[in-house]
């Protein structure tokens, strides 16, 4: 049983050929052999915006995100990333990965991990001030002679943010970036993001599997079946700013919100046991 | 790599004593037994101490000592350099290394010493021959182990590599060669004691200096007090090396040390 | 020689994978068969460089003769009784100088790693006597015994115990840990803890161990032969280099180091069936 691949659009102003789109998946495919992941995956993000996509383990979120980060060659379709196909890791985009033990460098510290990627960007003059600013964006001001095994998950965590802040990107996409720290911790990053994201002025696709997390960090929601995965919402989020953990997750929009996301994800996880 | 802990992680005098006392004991053992001794073979440690003190502090020192330090020195760097680079190469190109591995292995696991008669033929006797054994002797340990450490690199090290755009350059200075670091010394390590072996070896063979050559020229005059002297400094030359080694290591693998203290994994 | 041995890993470089990797690139290079045919192409092409090297006397005169000749050589060896008494020479003395050194080195480790004051009190003796070179005792050797099988086995022994013993202590350290904790907690008892916690964690570090032991003491069975003349593959080449017999020399060099490669192979092969659980094993690569 297949997900319609034209999906109902709930979003306001989402219409294609928008001016402002800075990234567009145009019927992306991927397959691994004869196991086909991603089956005809289309959306659009906007500059500014703070796009989450969810869905149920094994939709192939990170295979997903590696097409759009140029990091993997999709089998069909594309991702046009400010009007050009993206045929590899673009200068104006930043990943944070899922993993942050296996993306720091170890022998390296904080200060010279944020600073590597800048090497080709910015000249050796500007890149103290600006790794100073990043730092002290994500709470790590002082800290950038630690070394990341020096540091908790957490503060691991807003160091691979600030490599990717310290970037400069136009966009920057994250892959699961909270799934290993704790609740607390999680908490407390998902509030960081949403204010860098402001301060930096930075576009956002954040991939995740937790639903709460999507509606409560998302200006939209892009729901993904089940493998072969396609798109199965583009809910648009419609929650005052700035976001709250209590007061937003309080209002019945939220929970209504998160109760619809959670019936398709529901919905995408029996369908693909069925297959 | 130090079999176990420093002292100065627990320090206290009872564990200095507790450790002295075993080789104190032993050299006081030596002492007193061989004190009387008229064999031939086991002269008394005190004449050993004091061939040991005239020669190695007089003419030896220059004429003997120093030239094995070059030689050996000169032979590790190069067998150091040609494995770090060509392992790094190989290590990089899958096809590359399907096509060196036969041989690779075949020249690993010839017992270094057997090219002593190749050097021989080739270089003639002399400096440049002992230098050629440690460098193509000793190499390969340290090549296997970069080859390793540079395929063991984490594919999302990779990916990050990649979506941030380094240079192959950077990628090899900042990235490829720290992961590989660790593995890189432990073949150094062996590649070191490959050297020692090979220096005092070929200085038997084809040196007419060096502590290889006075060591195996006592015991064919039947110097006795000058063979167990020239083992004893042939000993503290490869325990130094050793501990000089270790402290290079311990520099350059700092981060390794505090990541492994404090995720409390490893032996 | 110790290969990939003695590193601590990295946890981060042990973890498990999360999400998709990079589909495998299907490339020539990539495949077995592919792999073996490049390796086989790369050996016939350094025959054949060396071939014509040595035909055009490109290499000093009199030192190497062409591939064919040696080829050939090492064939003719083969049928000879004194190749292969030189190989058995040399062997036999070497598995007993690692059958002596299994004997001494097992129980000195278990009381140095089990036994505190023990393992204090022997810390400096070990860490001195482990970086010395096991060929600086060849002299004091010949002078003692002269070149005999009884010298051979004493230089092998107090050369390659290093490598076994420091690795089995490591071993039994490990357990000490732990494992330890584990089996007390449930109380597995004498006979379960032997067999499925002891053993089993020990044995990679005695492979280990006894791998690097096996290439030093054919490492100093090779150089006693050369040096002090004991009888063997090492004096062959010796003799065969002095009478000028170039081809059989570089035969006798070959075979060395196939011995070598079927040594590495027997550990290979051992360590498989053992270790089939052990990370090294499960993600072993090919070089």
């Amino acid at each position: 049983m297949r997900m319609t691949e034209t999906y109902p659009q709930t979003g306001t102003g989402s219409a294609p050929g928008s001016a402002d789109v800075v990234l567009e998946l145009q019927a992306l495919q991927k397959s691994y052999g004869a196991a086909k992941i991603l089956a005809g995956v289309d959306f659009q993000i906007r500059r500014g915006e703070f796009v989450c996509v969810v869905g149920p383990s094994g939709s192939g979120k990170t295979t997903l995100l590696k097409c759009m980060a140029g990091l993997l060659e999709p089998s069909g379709g594309q991702t046009v990333f400010e009007g050009a196909p993206v045929t590899e890791p673009p200068a104006k985009l930043a990943v944070v990965f899922q993993d942050y033990s296996r993306s720091l460098l170890p022998w390296m510290t904080v200060w010279a991990n944020v600073e590597l990627p800048m090497r080709n960007k910015f000249g050796k003059a500007e890149r103290p001030a600006r790794i100073e600013s990043v730092l002290e964006a994500v709470g790590l001001a002082g800290k950038g002679s630690l070394y990341p095994w020096q540091m908790s998950g957490g503060m691991q965590q807003r160091a691979a943010i600030a490599r990717g802040l310290a970037y400069q990107p136009d966009v920057l996409l994250m892959d699961e970036p909270f799934a290993a720290v704790d609740a607390q911790t999680r908490i407390e990053l998902e509030d960081l993001v949403l204010r860098v994201r402001a301060e930096f002025d930075t576009t956002v696709v954040f991939v995740t599997h937790d639903i709460d997390e999507a509606v409560y960090l998302g200006d939209r929601v892009i729901v993904l079946s089940g493998a072969p995965t396609t798109v199965s919402r583009n809910l648009a989020v419609d929650l005052p700013a700035p976001r709250n953990q209590v007061r937003t997750k309080s209002l019945p929009e939220y929970a209504r919100l998160r109760a619809e996301v959670f019936e398709l994800i529901q919905s995408a996880k029996s369908h693909a046991t069925i297959r | 790599m130090s079999t176990f802990p420093s002292t100065r992680s627990r320090g206290g005098i009872r564990l200095i004593l507790l450790r002295a006392w075993l080789p104190a004991g032993l050299v006081a053992a030596w002492w007193l037994a061989s004190a009387s001794s008229t064999s031939l073979y086991f002269p008394p440690l005190q004449t050993i101490l004091e061939t040991l003190g005239a020669d190695w502090a007089g003419p030896s020192f220059a004429g003997h000592l120093l030239p094995s330090i070059g030689k050996f020195l000169a032979g590790f760097l190069i067998a150091a350099v040609a494995g770090i680079f060509l392992g790094l190469v190989i290590g990089m190109y899958p096809a590359l290394r399907a096509a060196v591995e036969p041989i690779v292995q075949f020249l690993r696991s010839l017992p270094p010493p057997v090219l002593l008669p190749v050097g021989l033929l080739v270089f003639g006797i002399g400096a440049s021959m002992n230098i050629a054994i440690i460098a193509f002797g000793a190499v390969w340990p340290t090549l296997l182990n970069t080859i390793d450490g540079v395929r063991s690199l984490d594919p999302q090290l990779t990916e990050m590599t990649r979506s941030y755009r380094l240079t192959r350059a950077q990628k090899i200075r900042w990235v490829i060669l720290p992961n590989a670091s660790p593995q890189i010394f432990a073949g150094l390590r062996t590649t070191l004691q490959m050297a020692i072996i090979l220096i005092v070896v070929s200085e038997m063979v084809a040196s007419t200096n060096g502590i290889g050559y006075y060591v195996l020229n006592s015991q064919q005059t039947f110097a006795v007090p000058q063979t167990w002297a020239g083992t004893l400094v042939l000993g503290a030359l490869g325990y130094l090396a050793n501990l000089v080694f270790i402290r290079i290591e311990g520099y350059v693998l700092r981060w390794q040390a505090g990541l492994l203290a404090i995720t409390g994994s490893g032996a | 020689m110790e290969m990939t041995t003695q590193i601590r890993q990295l946890p981060a470089q042990a973890r498990e994978g999360t999400g998709r990797r990079t589909a495998p690139r299907r490339s020539f290079a990539a495949g077995r068969t592919g792999r073996m045919a490049l390796g086989a192409g790369t050996v016939v092409a350094v025959m054949a460089v060396w071939e014509v090297l040595a035909r055009s006397g490109a290499f000093p005169p009199g030192s190497i003769p062409p591939a064919s000749a040696v080829l050939a050589e090492f064939i003719g060896q083969l049928g000879t009784l004194g190749f292969w008494e030189a190989l058995w020479n040399t062997v036999s003395v070497a598995l007993l100088g690692l059958l002596l050194i299994v004997v001494v080195a097992s129980p000195l480790a278990l009381l140095i790693g089990l036994v505190r004051p023990v393992q204090e009190s022997v810390w400096f003796v070990l860490e001195f006597l482990k970086p010395i070179p096991p060929v600086a005792l060849i002299p004091l050797g010949l002078l003692l015994w002269g070149p005999s099988p009884g010298m051979k086995l004493f230089l092998i022994v107090m050369g390659a115990i290093w490598p076994l013993l420091t690795q089995l202590i490591y071993g039994i350290r490990e357990i000490n840990g732990v494992g330890a904790e584990m089996a007390r907690s449930y109380r597995l008892g004498r006979w379960l803890t032997v067999s499925r916690l002891v053993v089993p964690s020990v044995l990679p570090f005695a492979l280990t161990g006894l791998r690097i032991s096996a290439s030093i003491a054919v490492i100093v069975a090779v150089v006693t032969e050369m040096i002090g003349g004991a009888a063997g593959l090492g004096q062959n080449i010796v003799v065969a280099q002095s009478a000028g017999a170039l081809a059989e020399m570089y035969a006798l060099i070959l075979a060395a180091g196939l011995l070598g490669l079927a040594i590495n192979a027997g550990f290979r092969g051992l360590a498989k069936p053992l270790l089939f659980w052990h990370p090294s094993i499960r993600q072993e690569g090919t070089l």
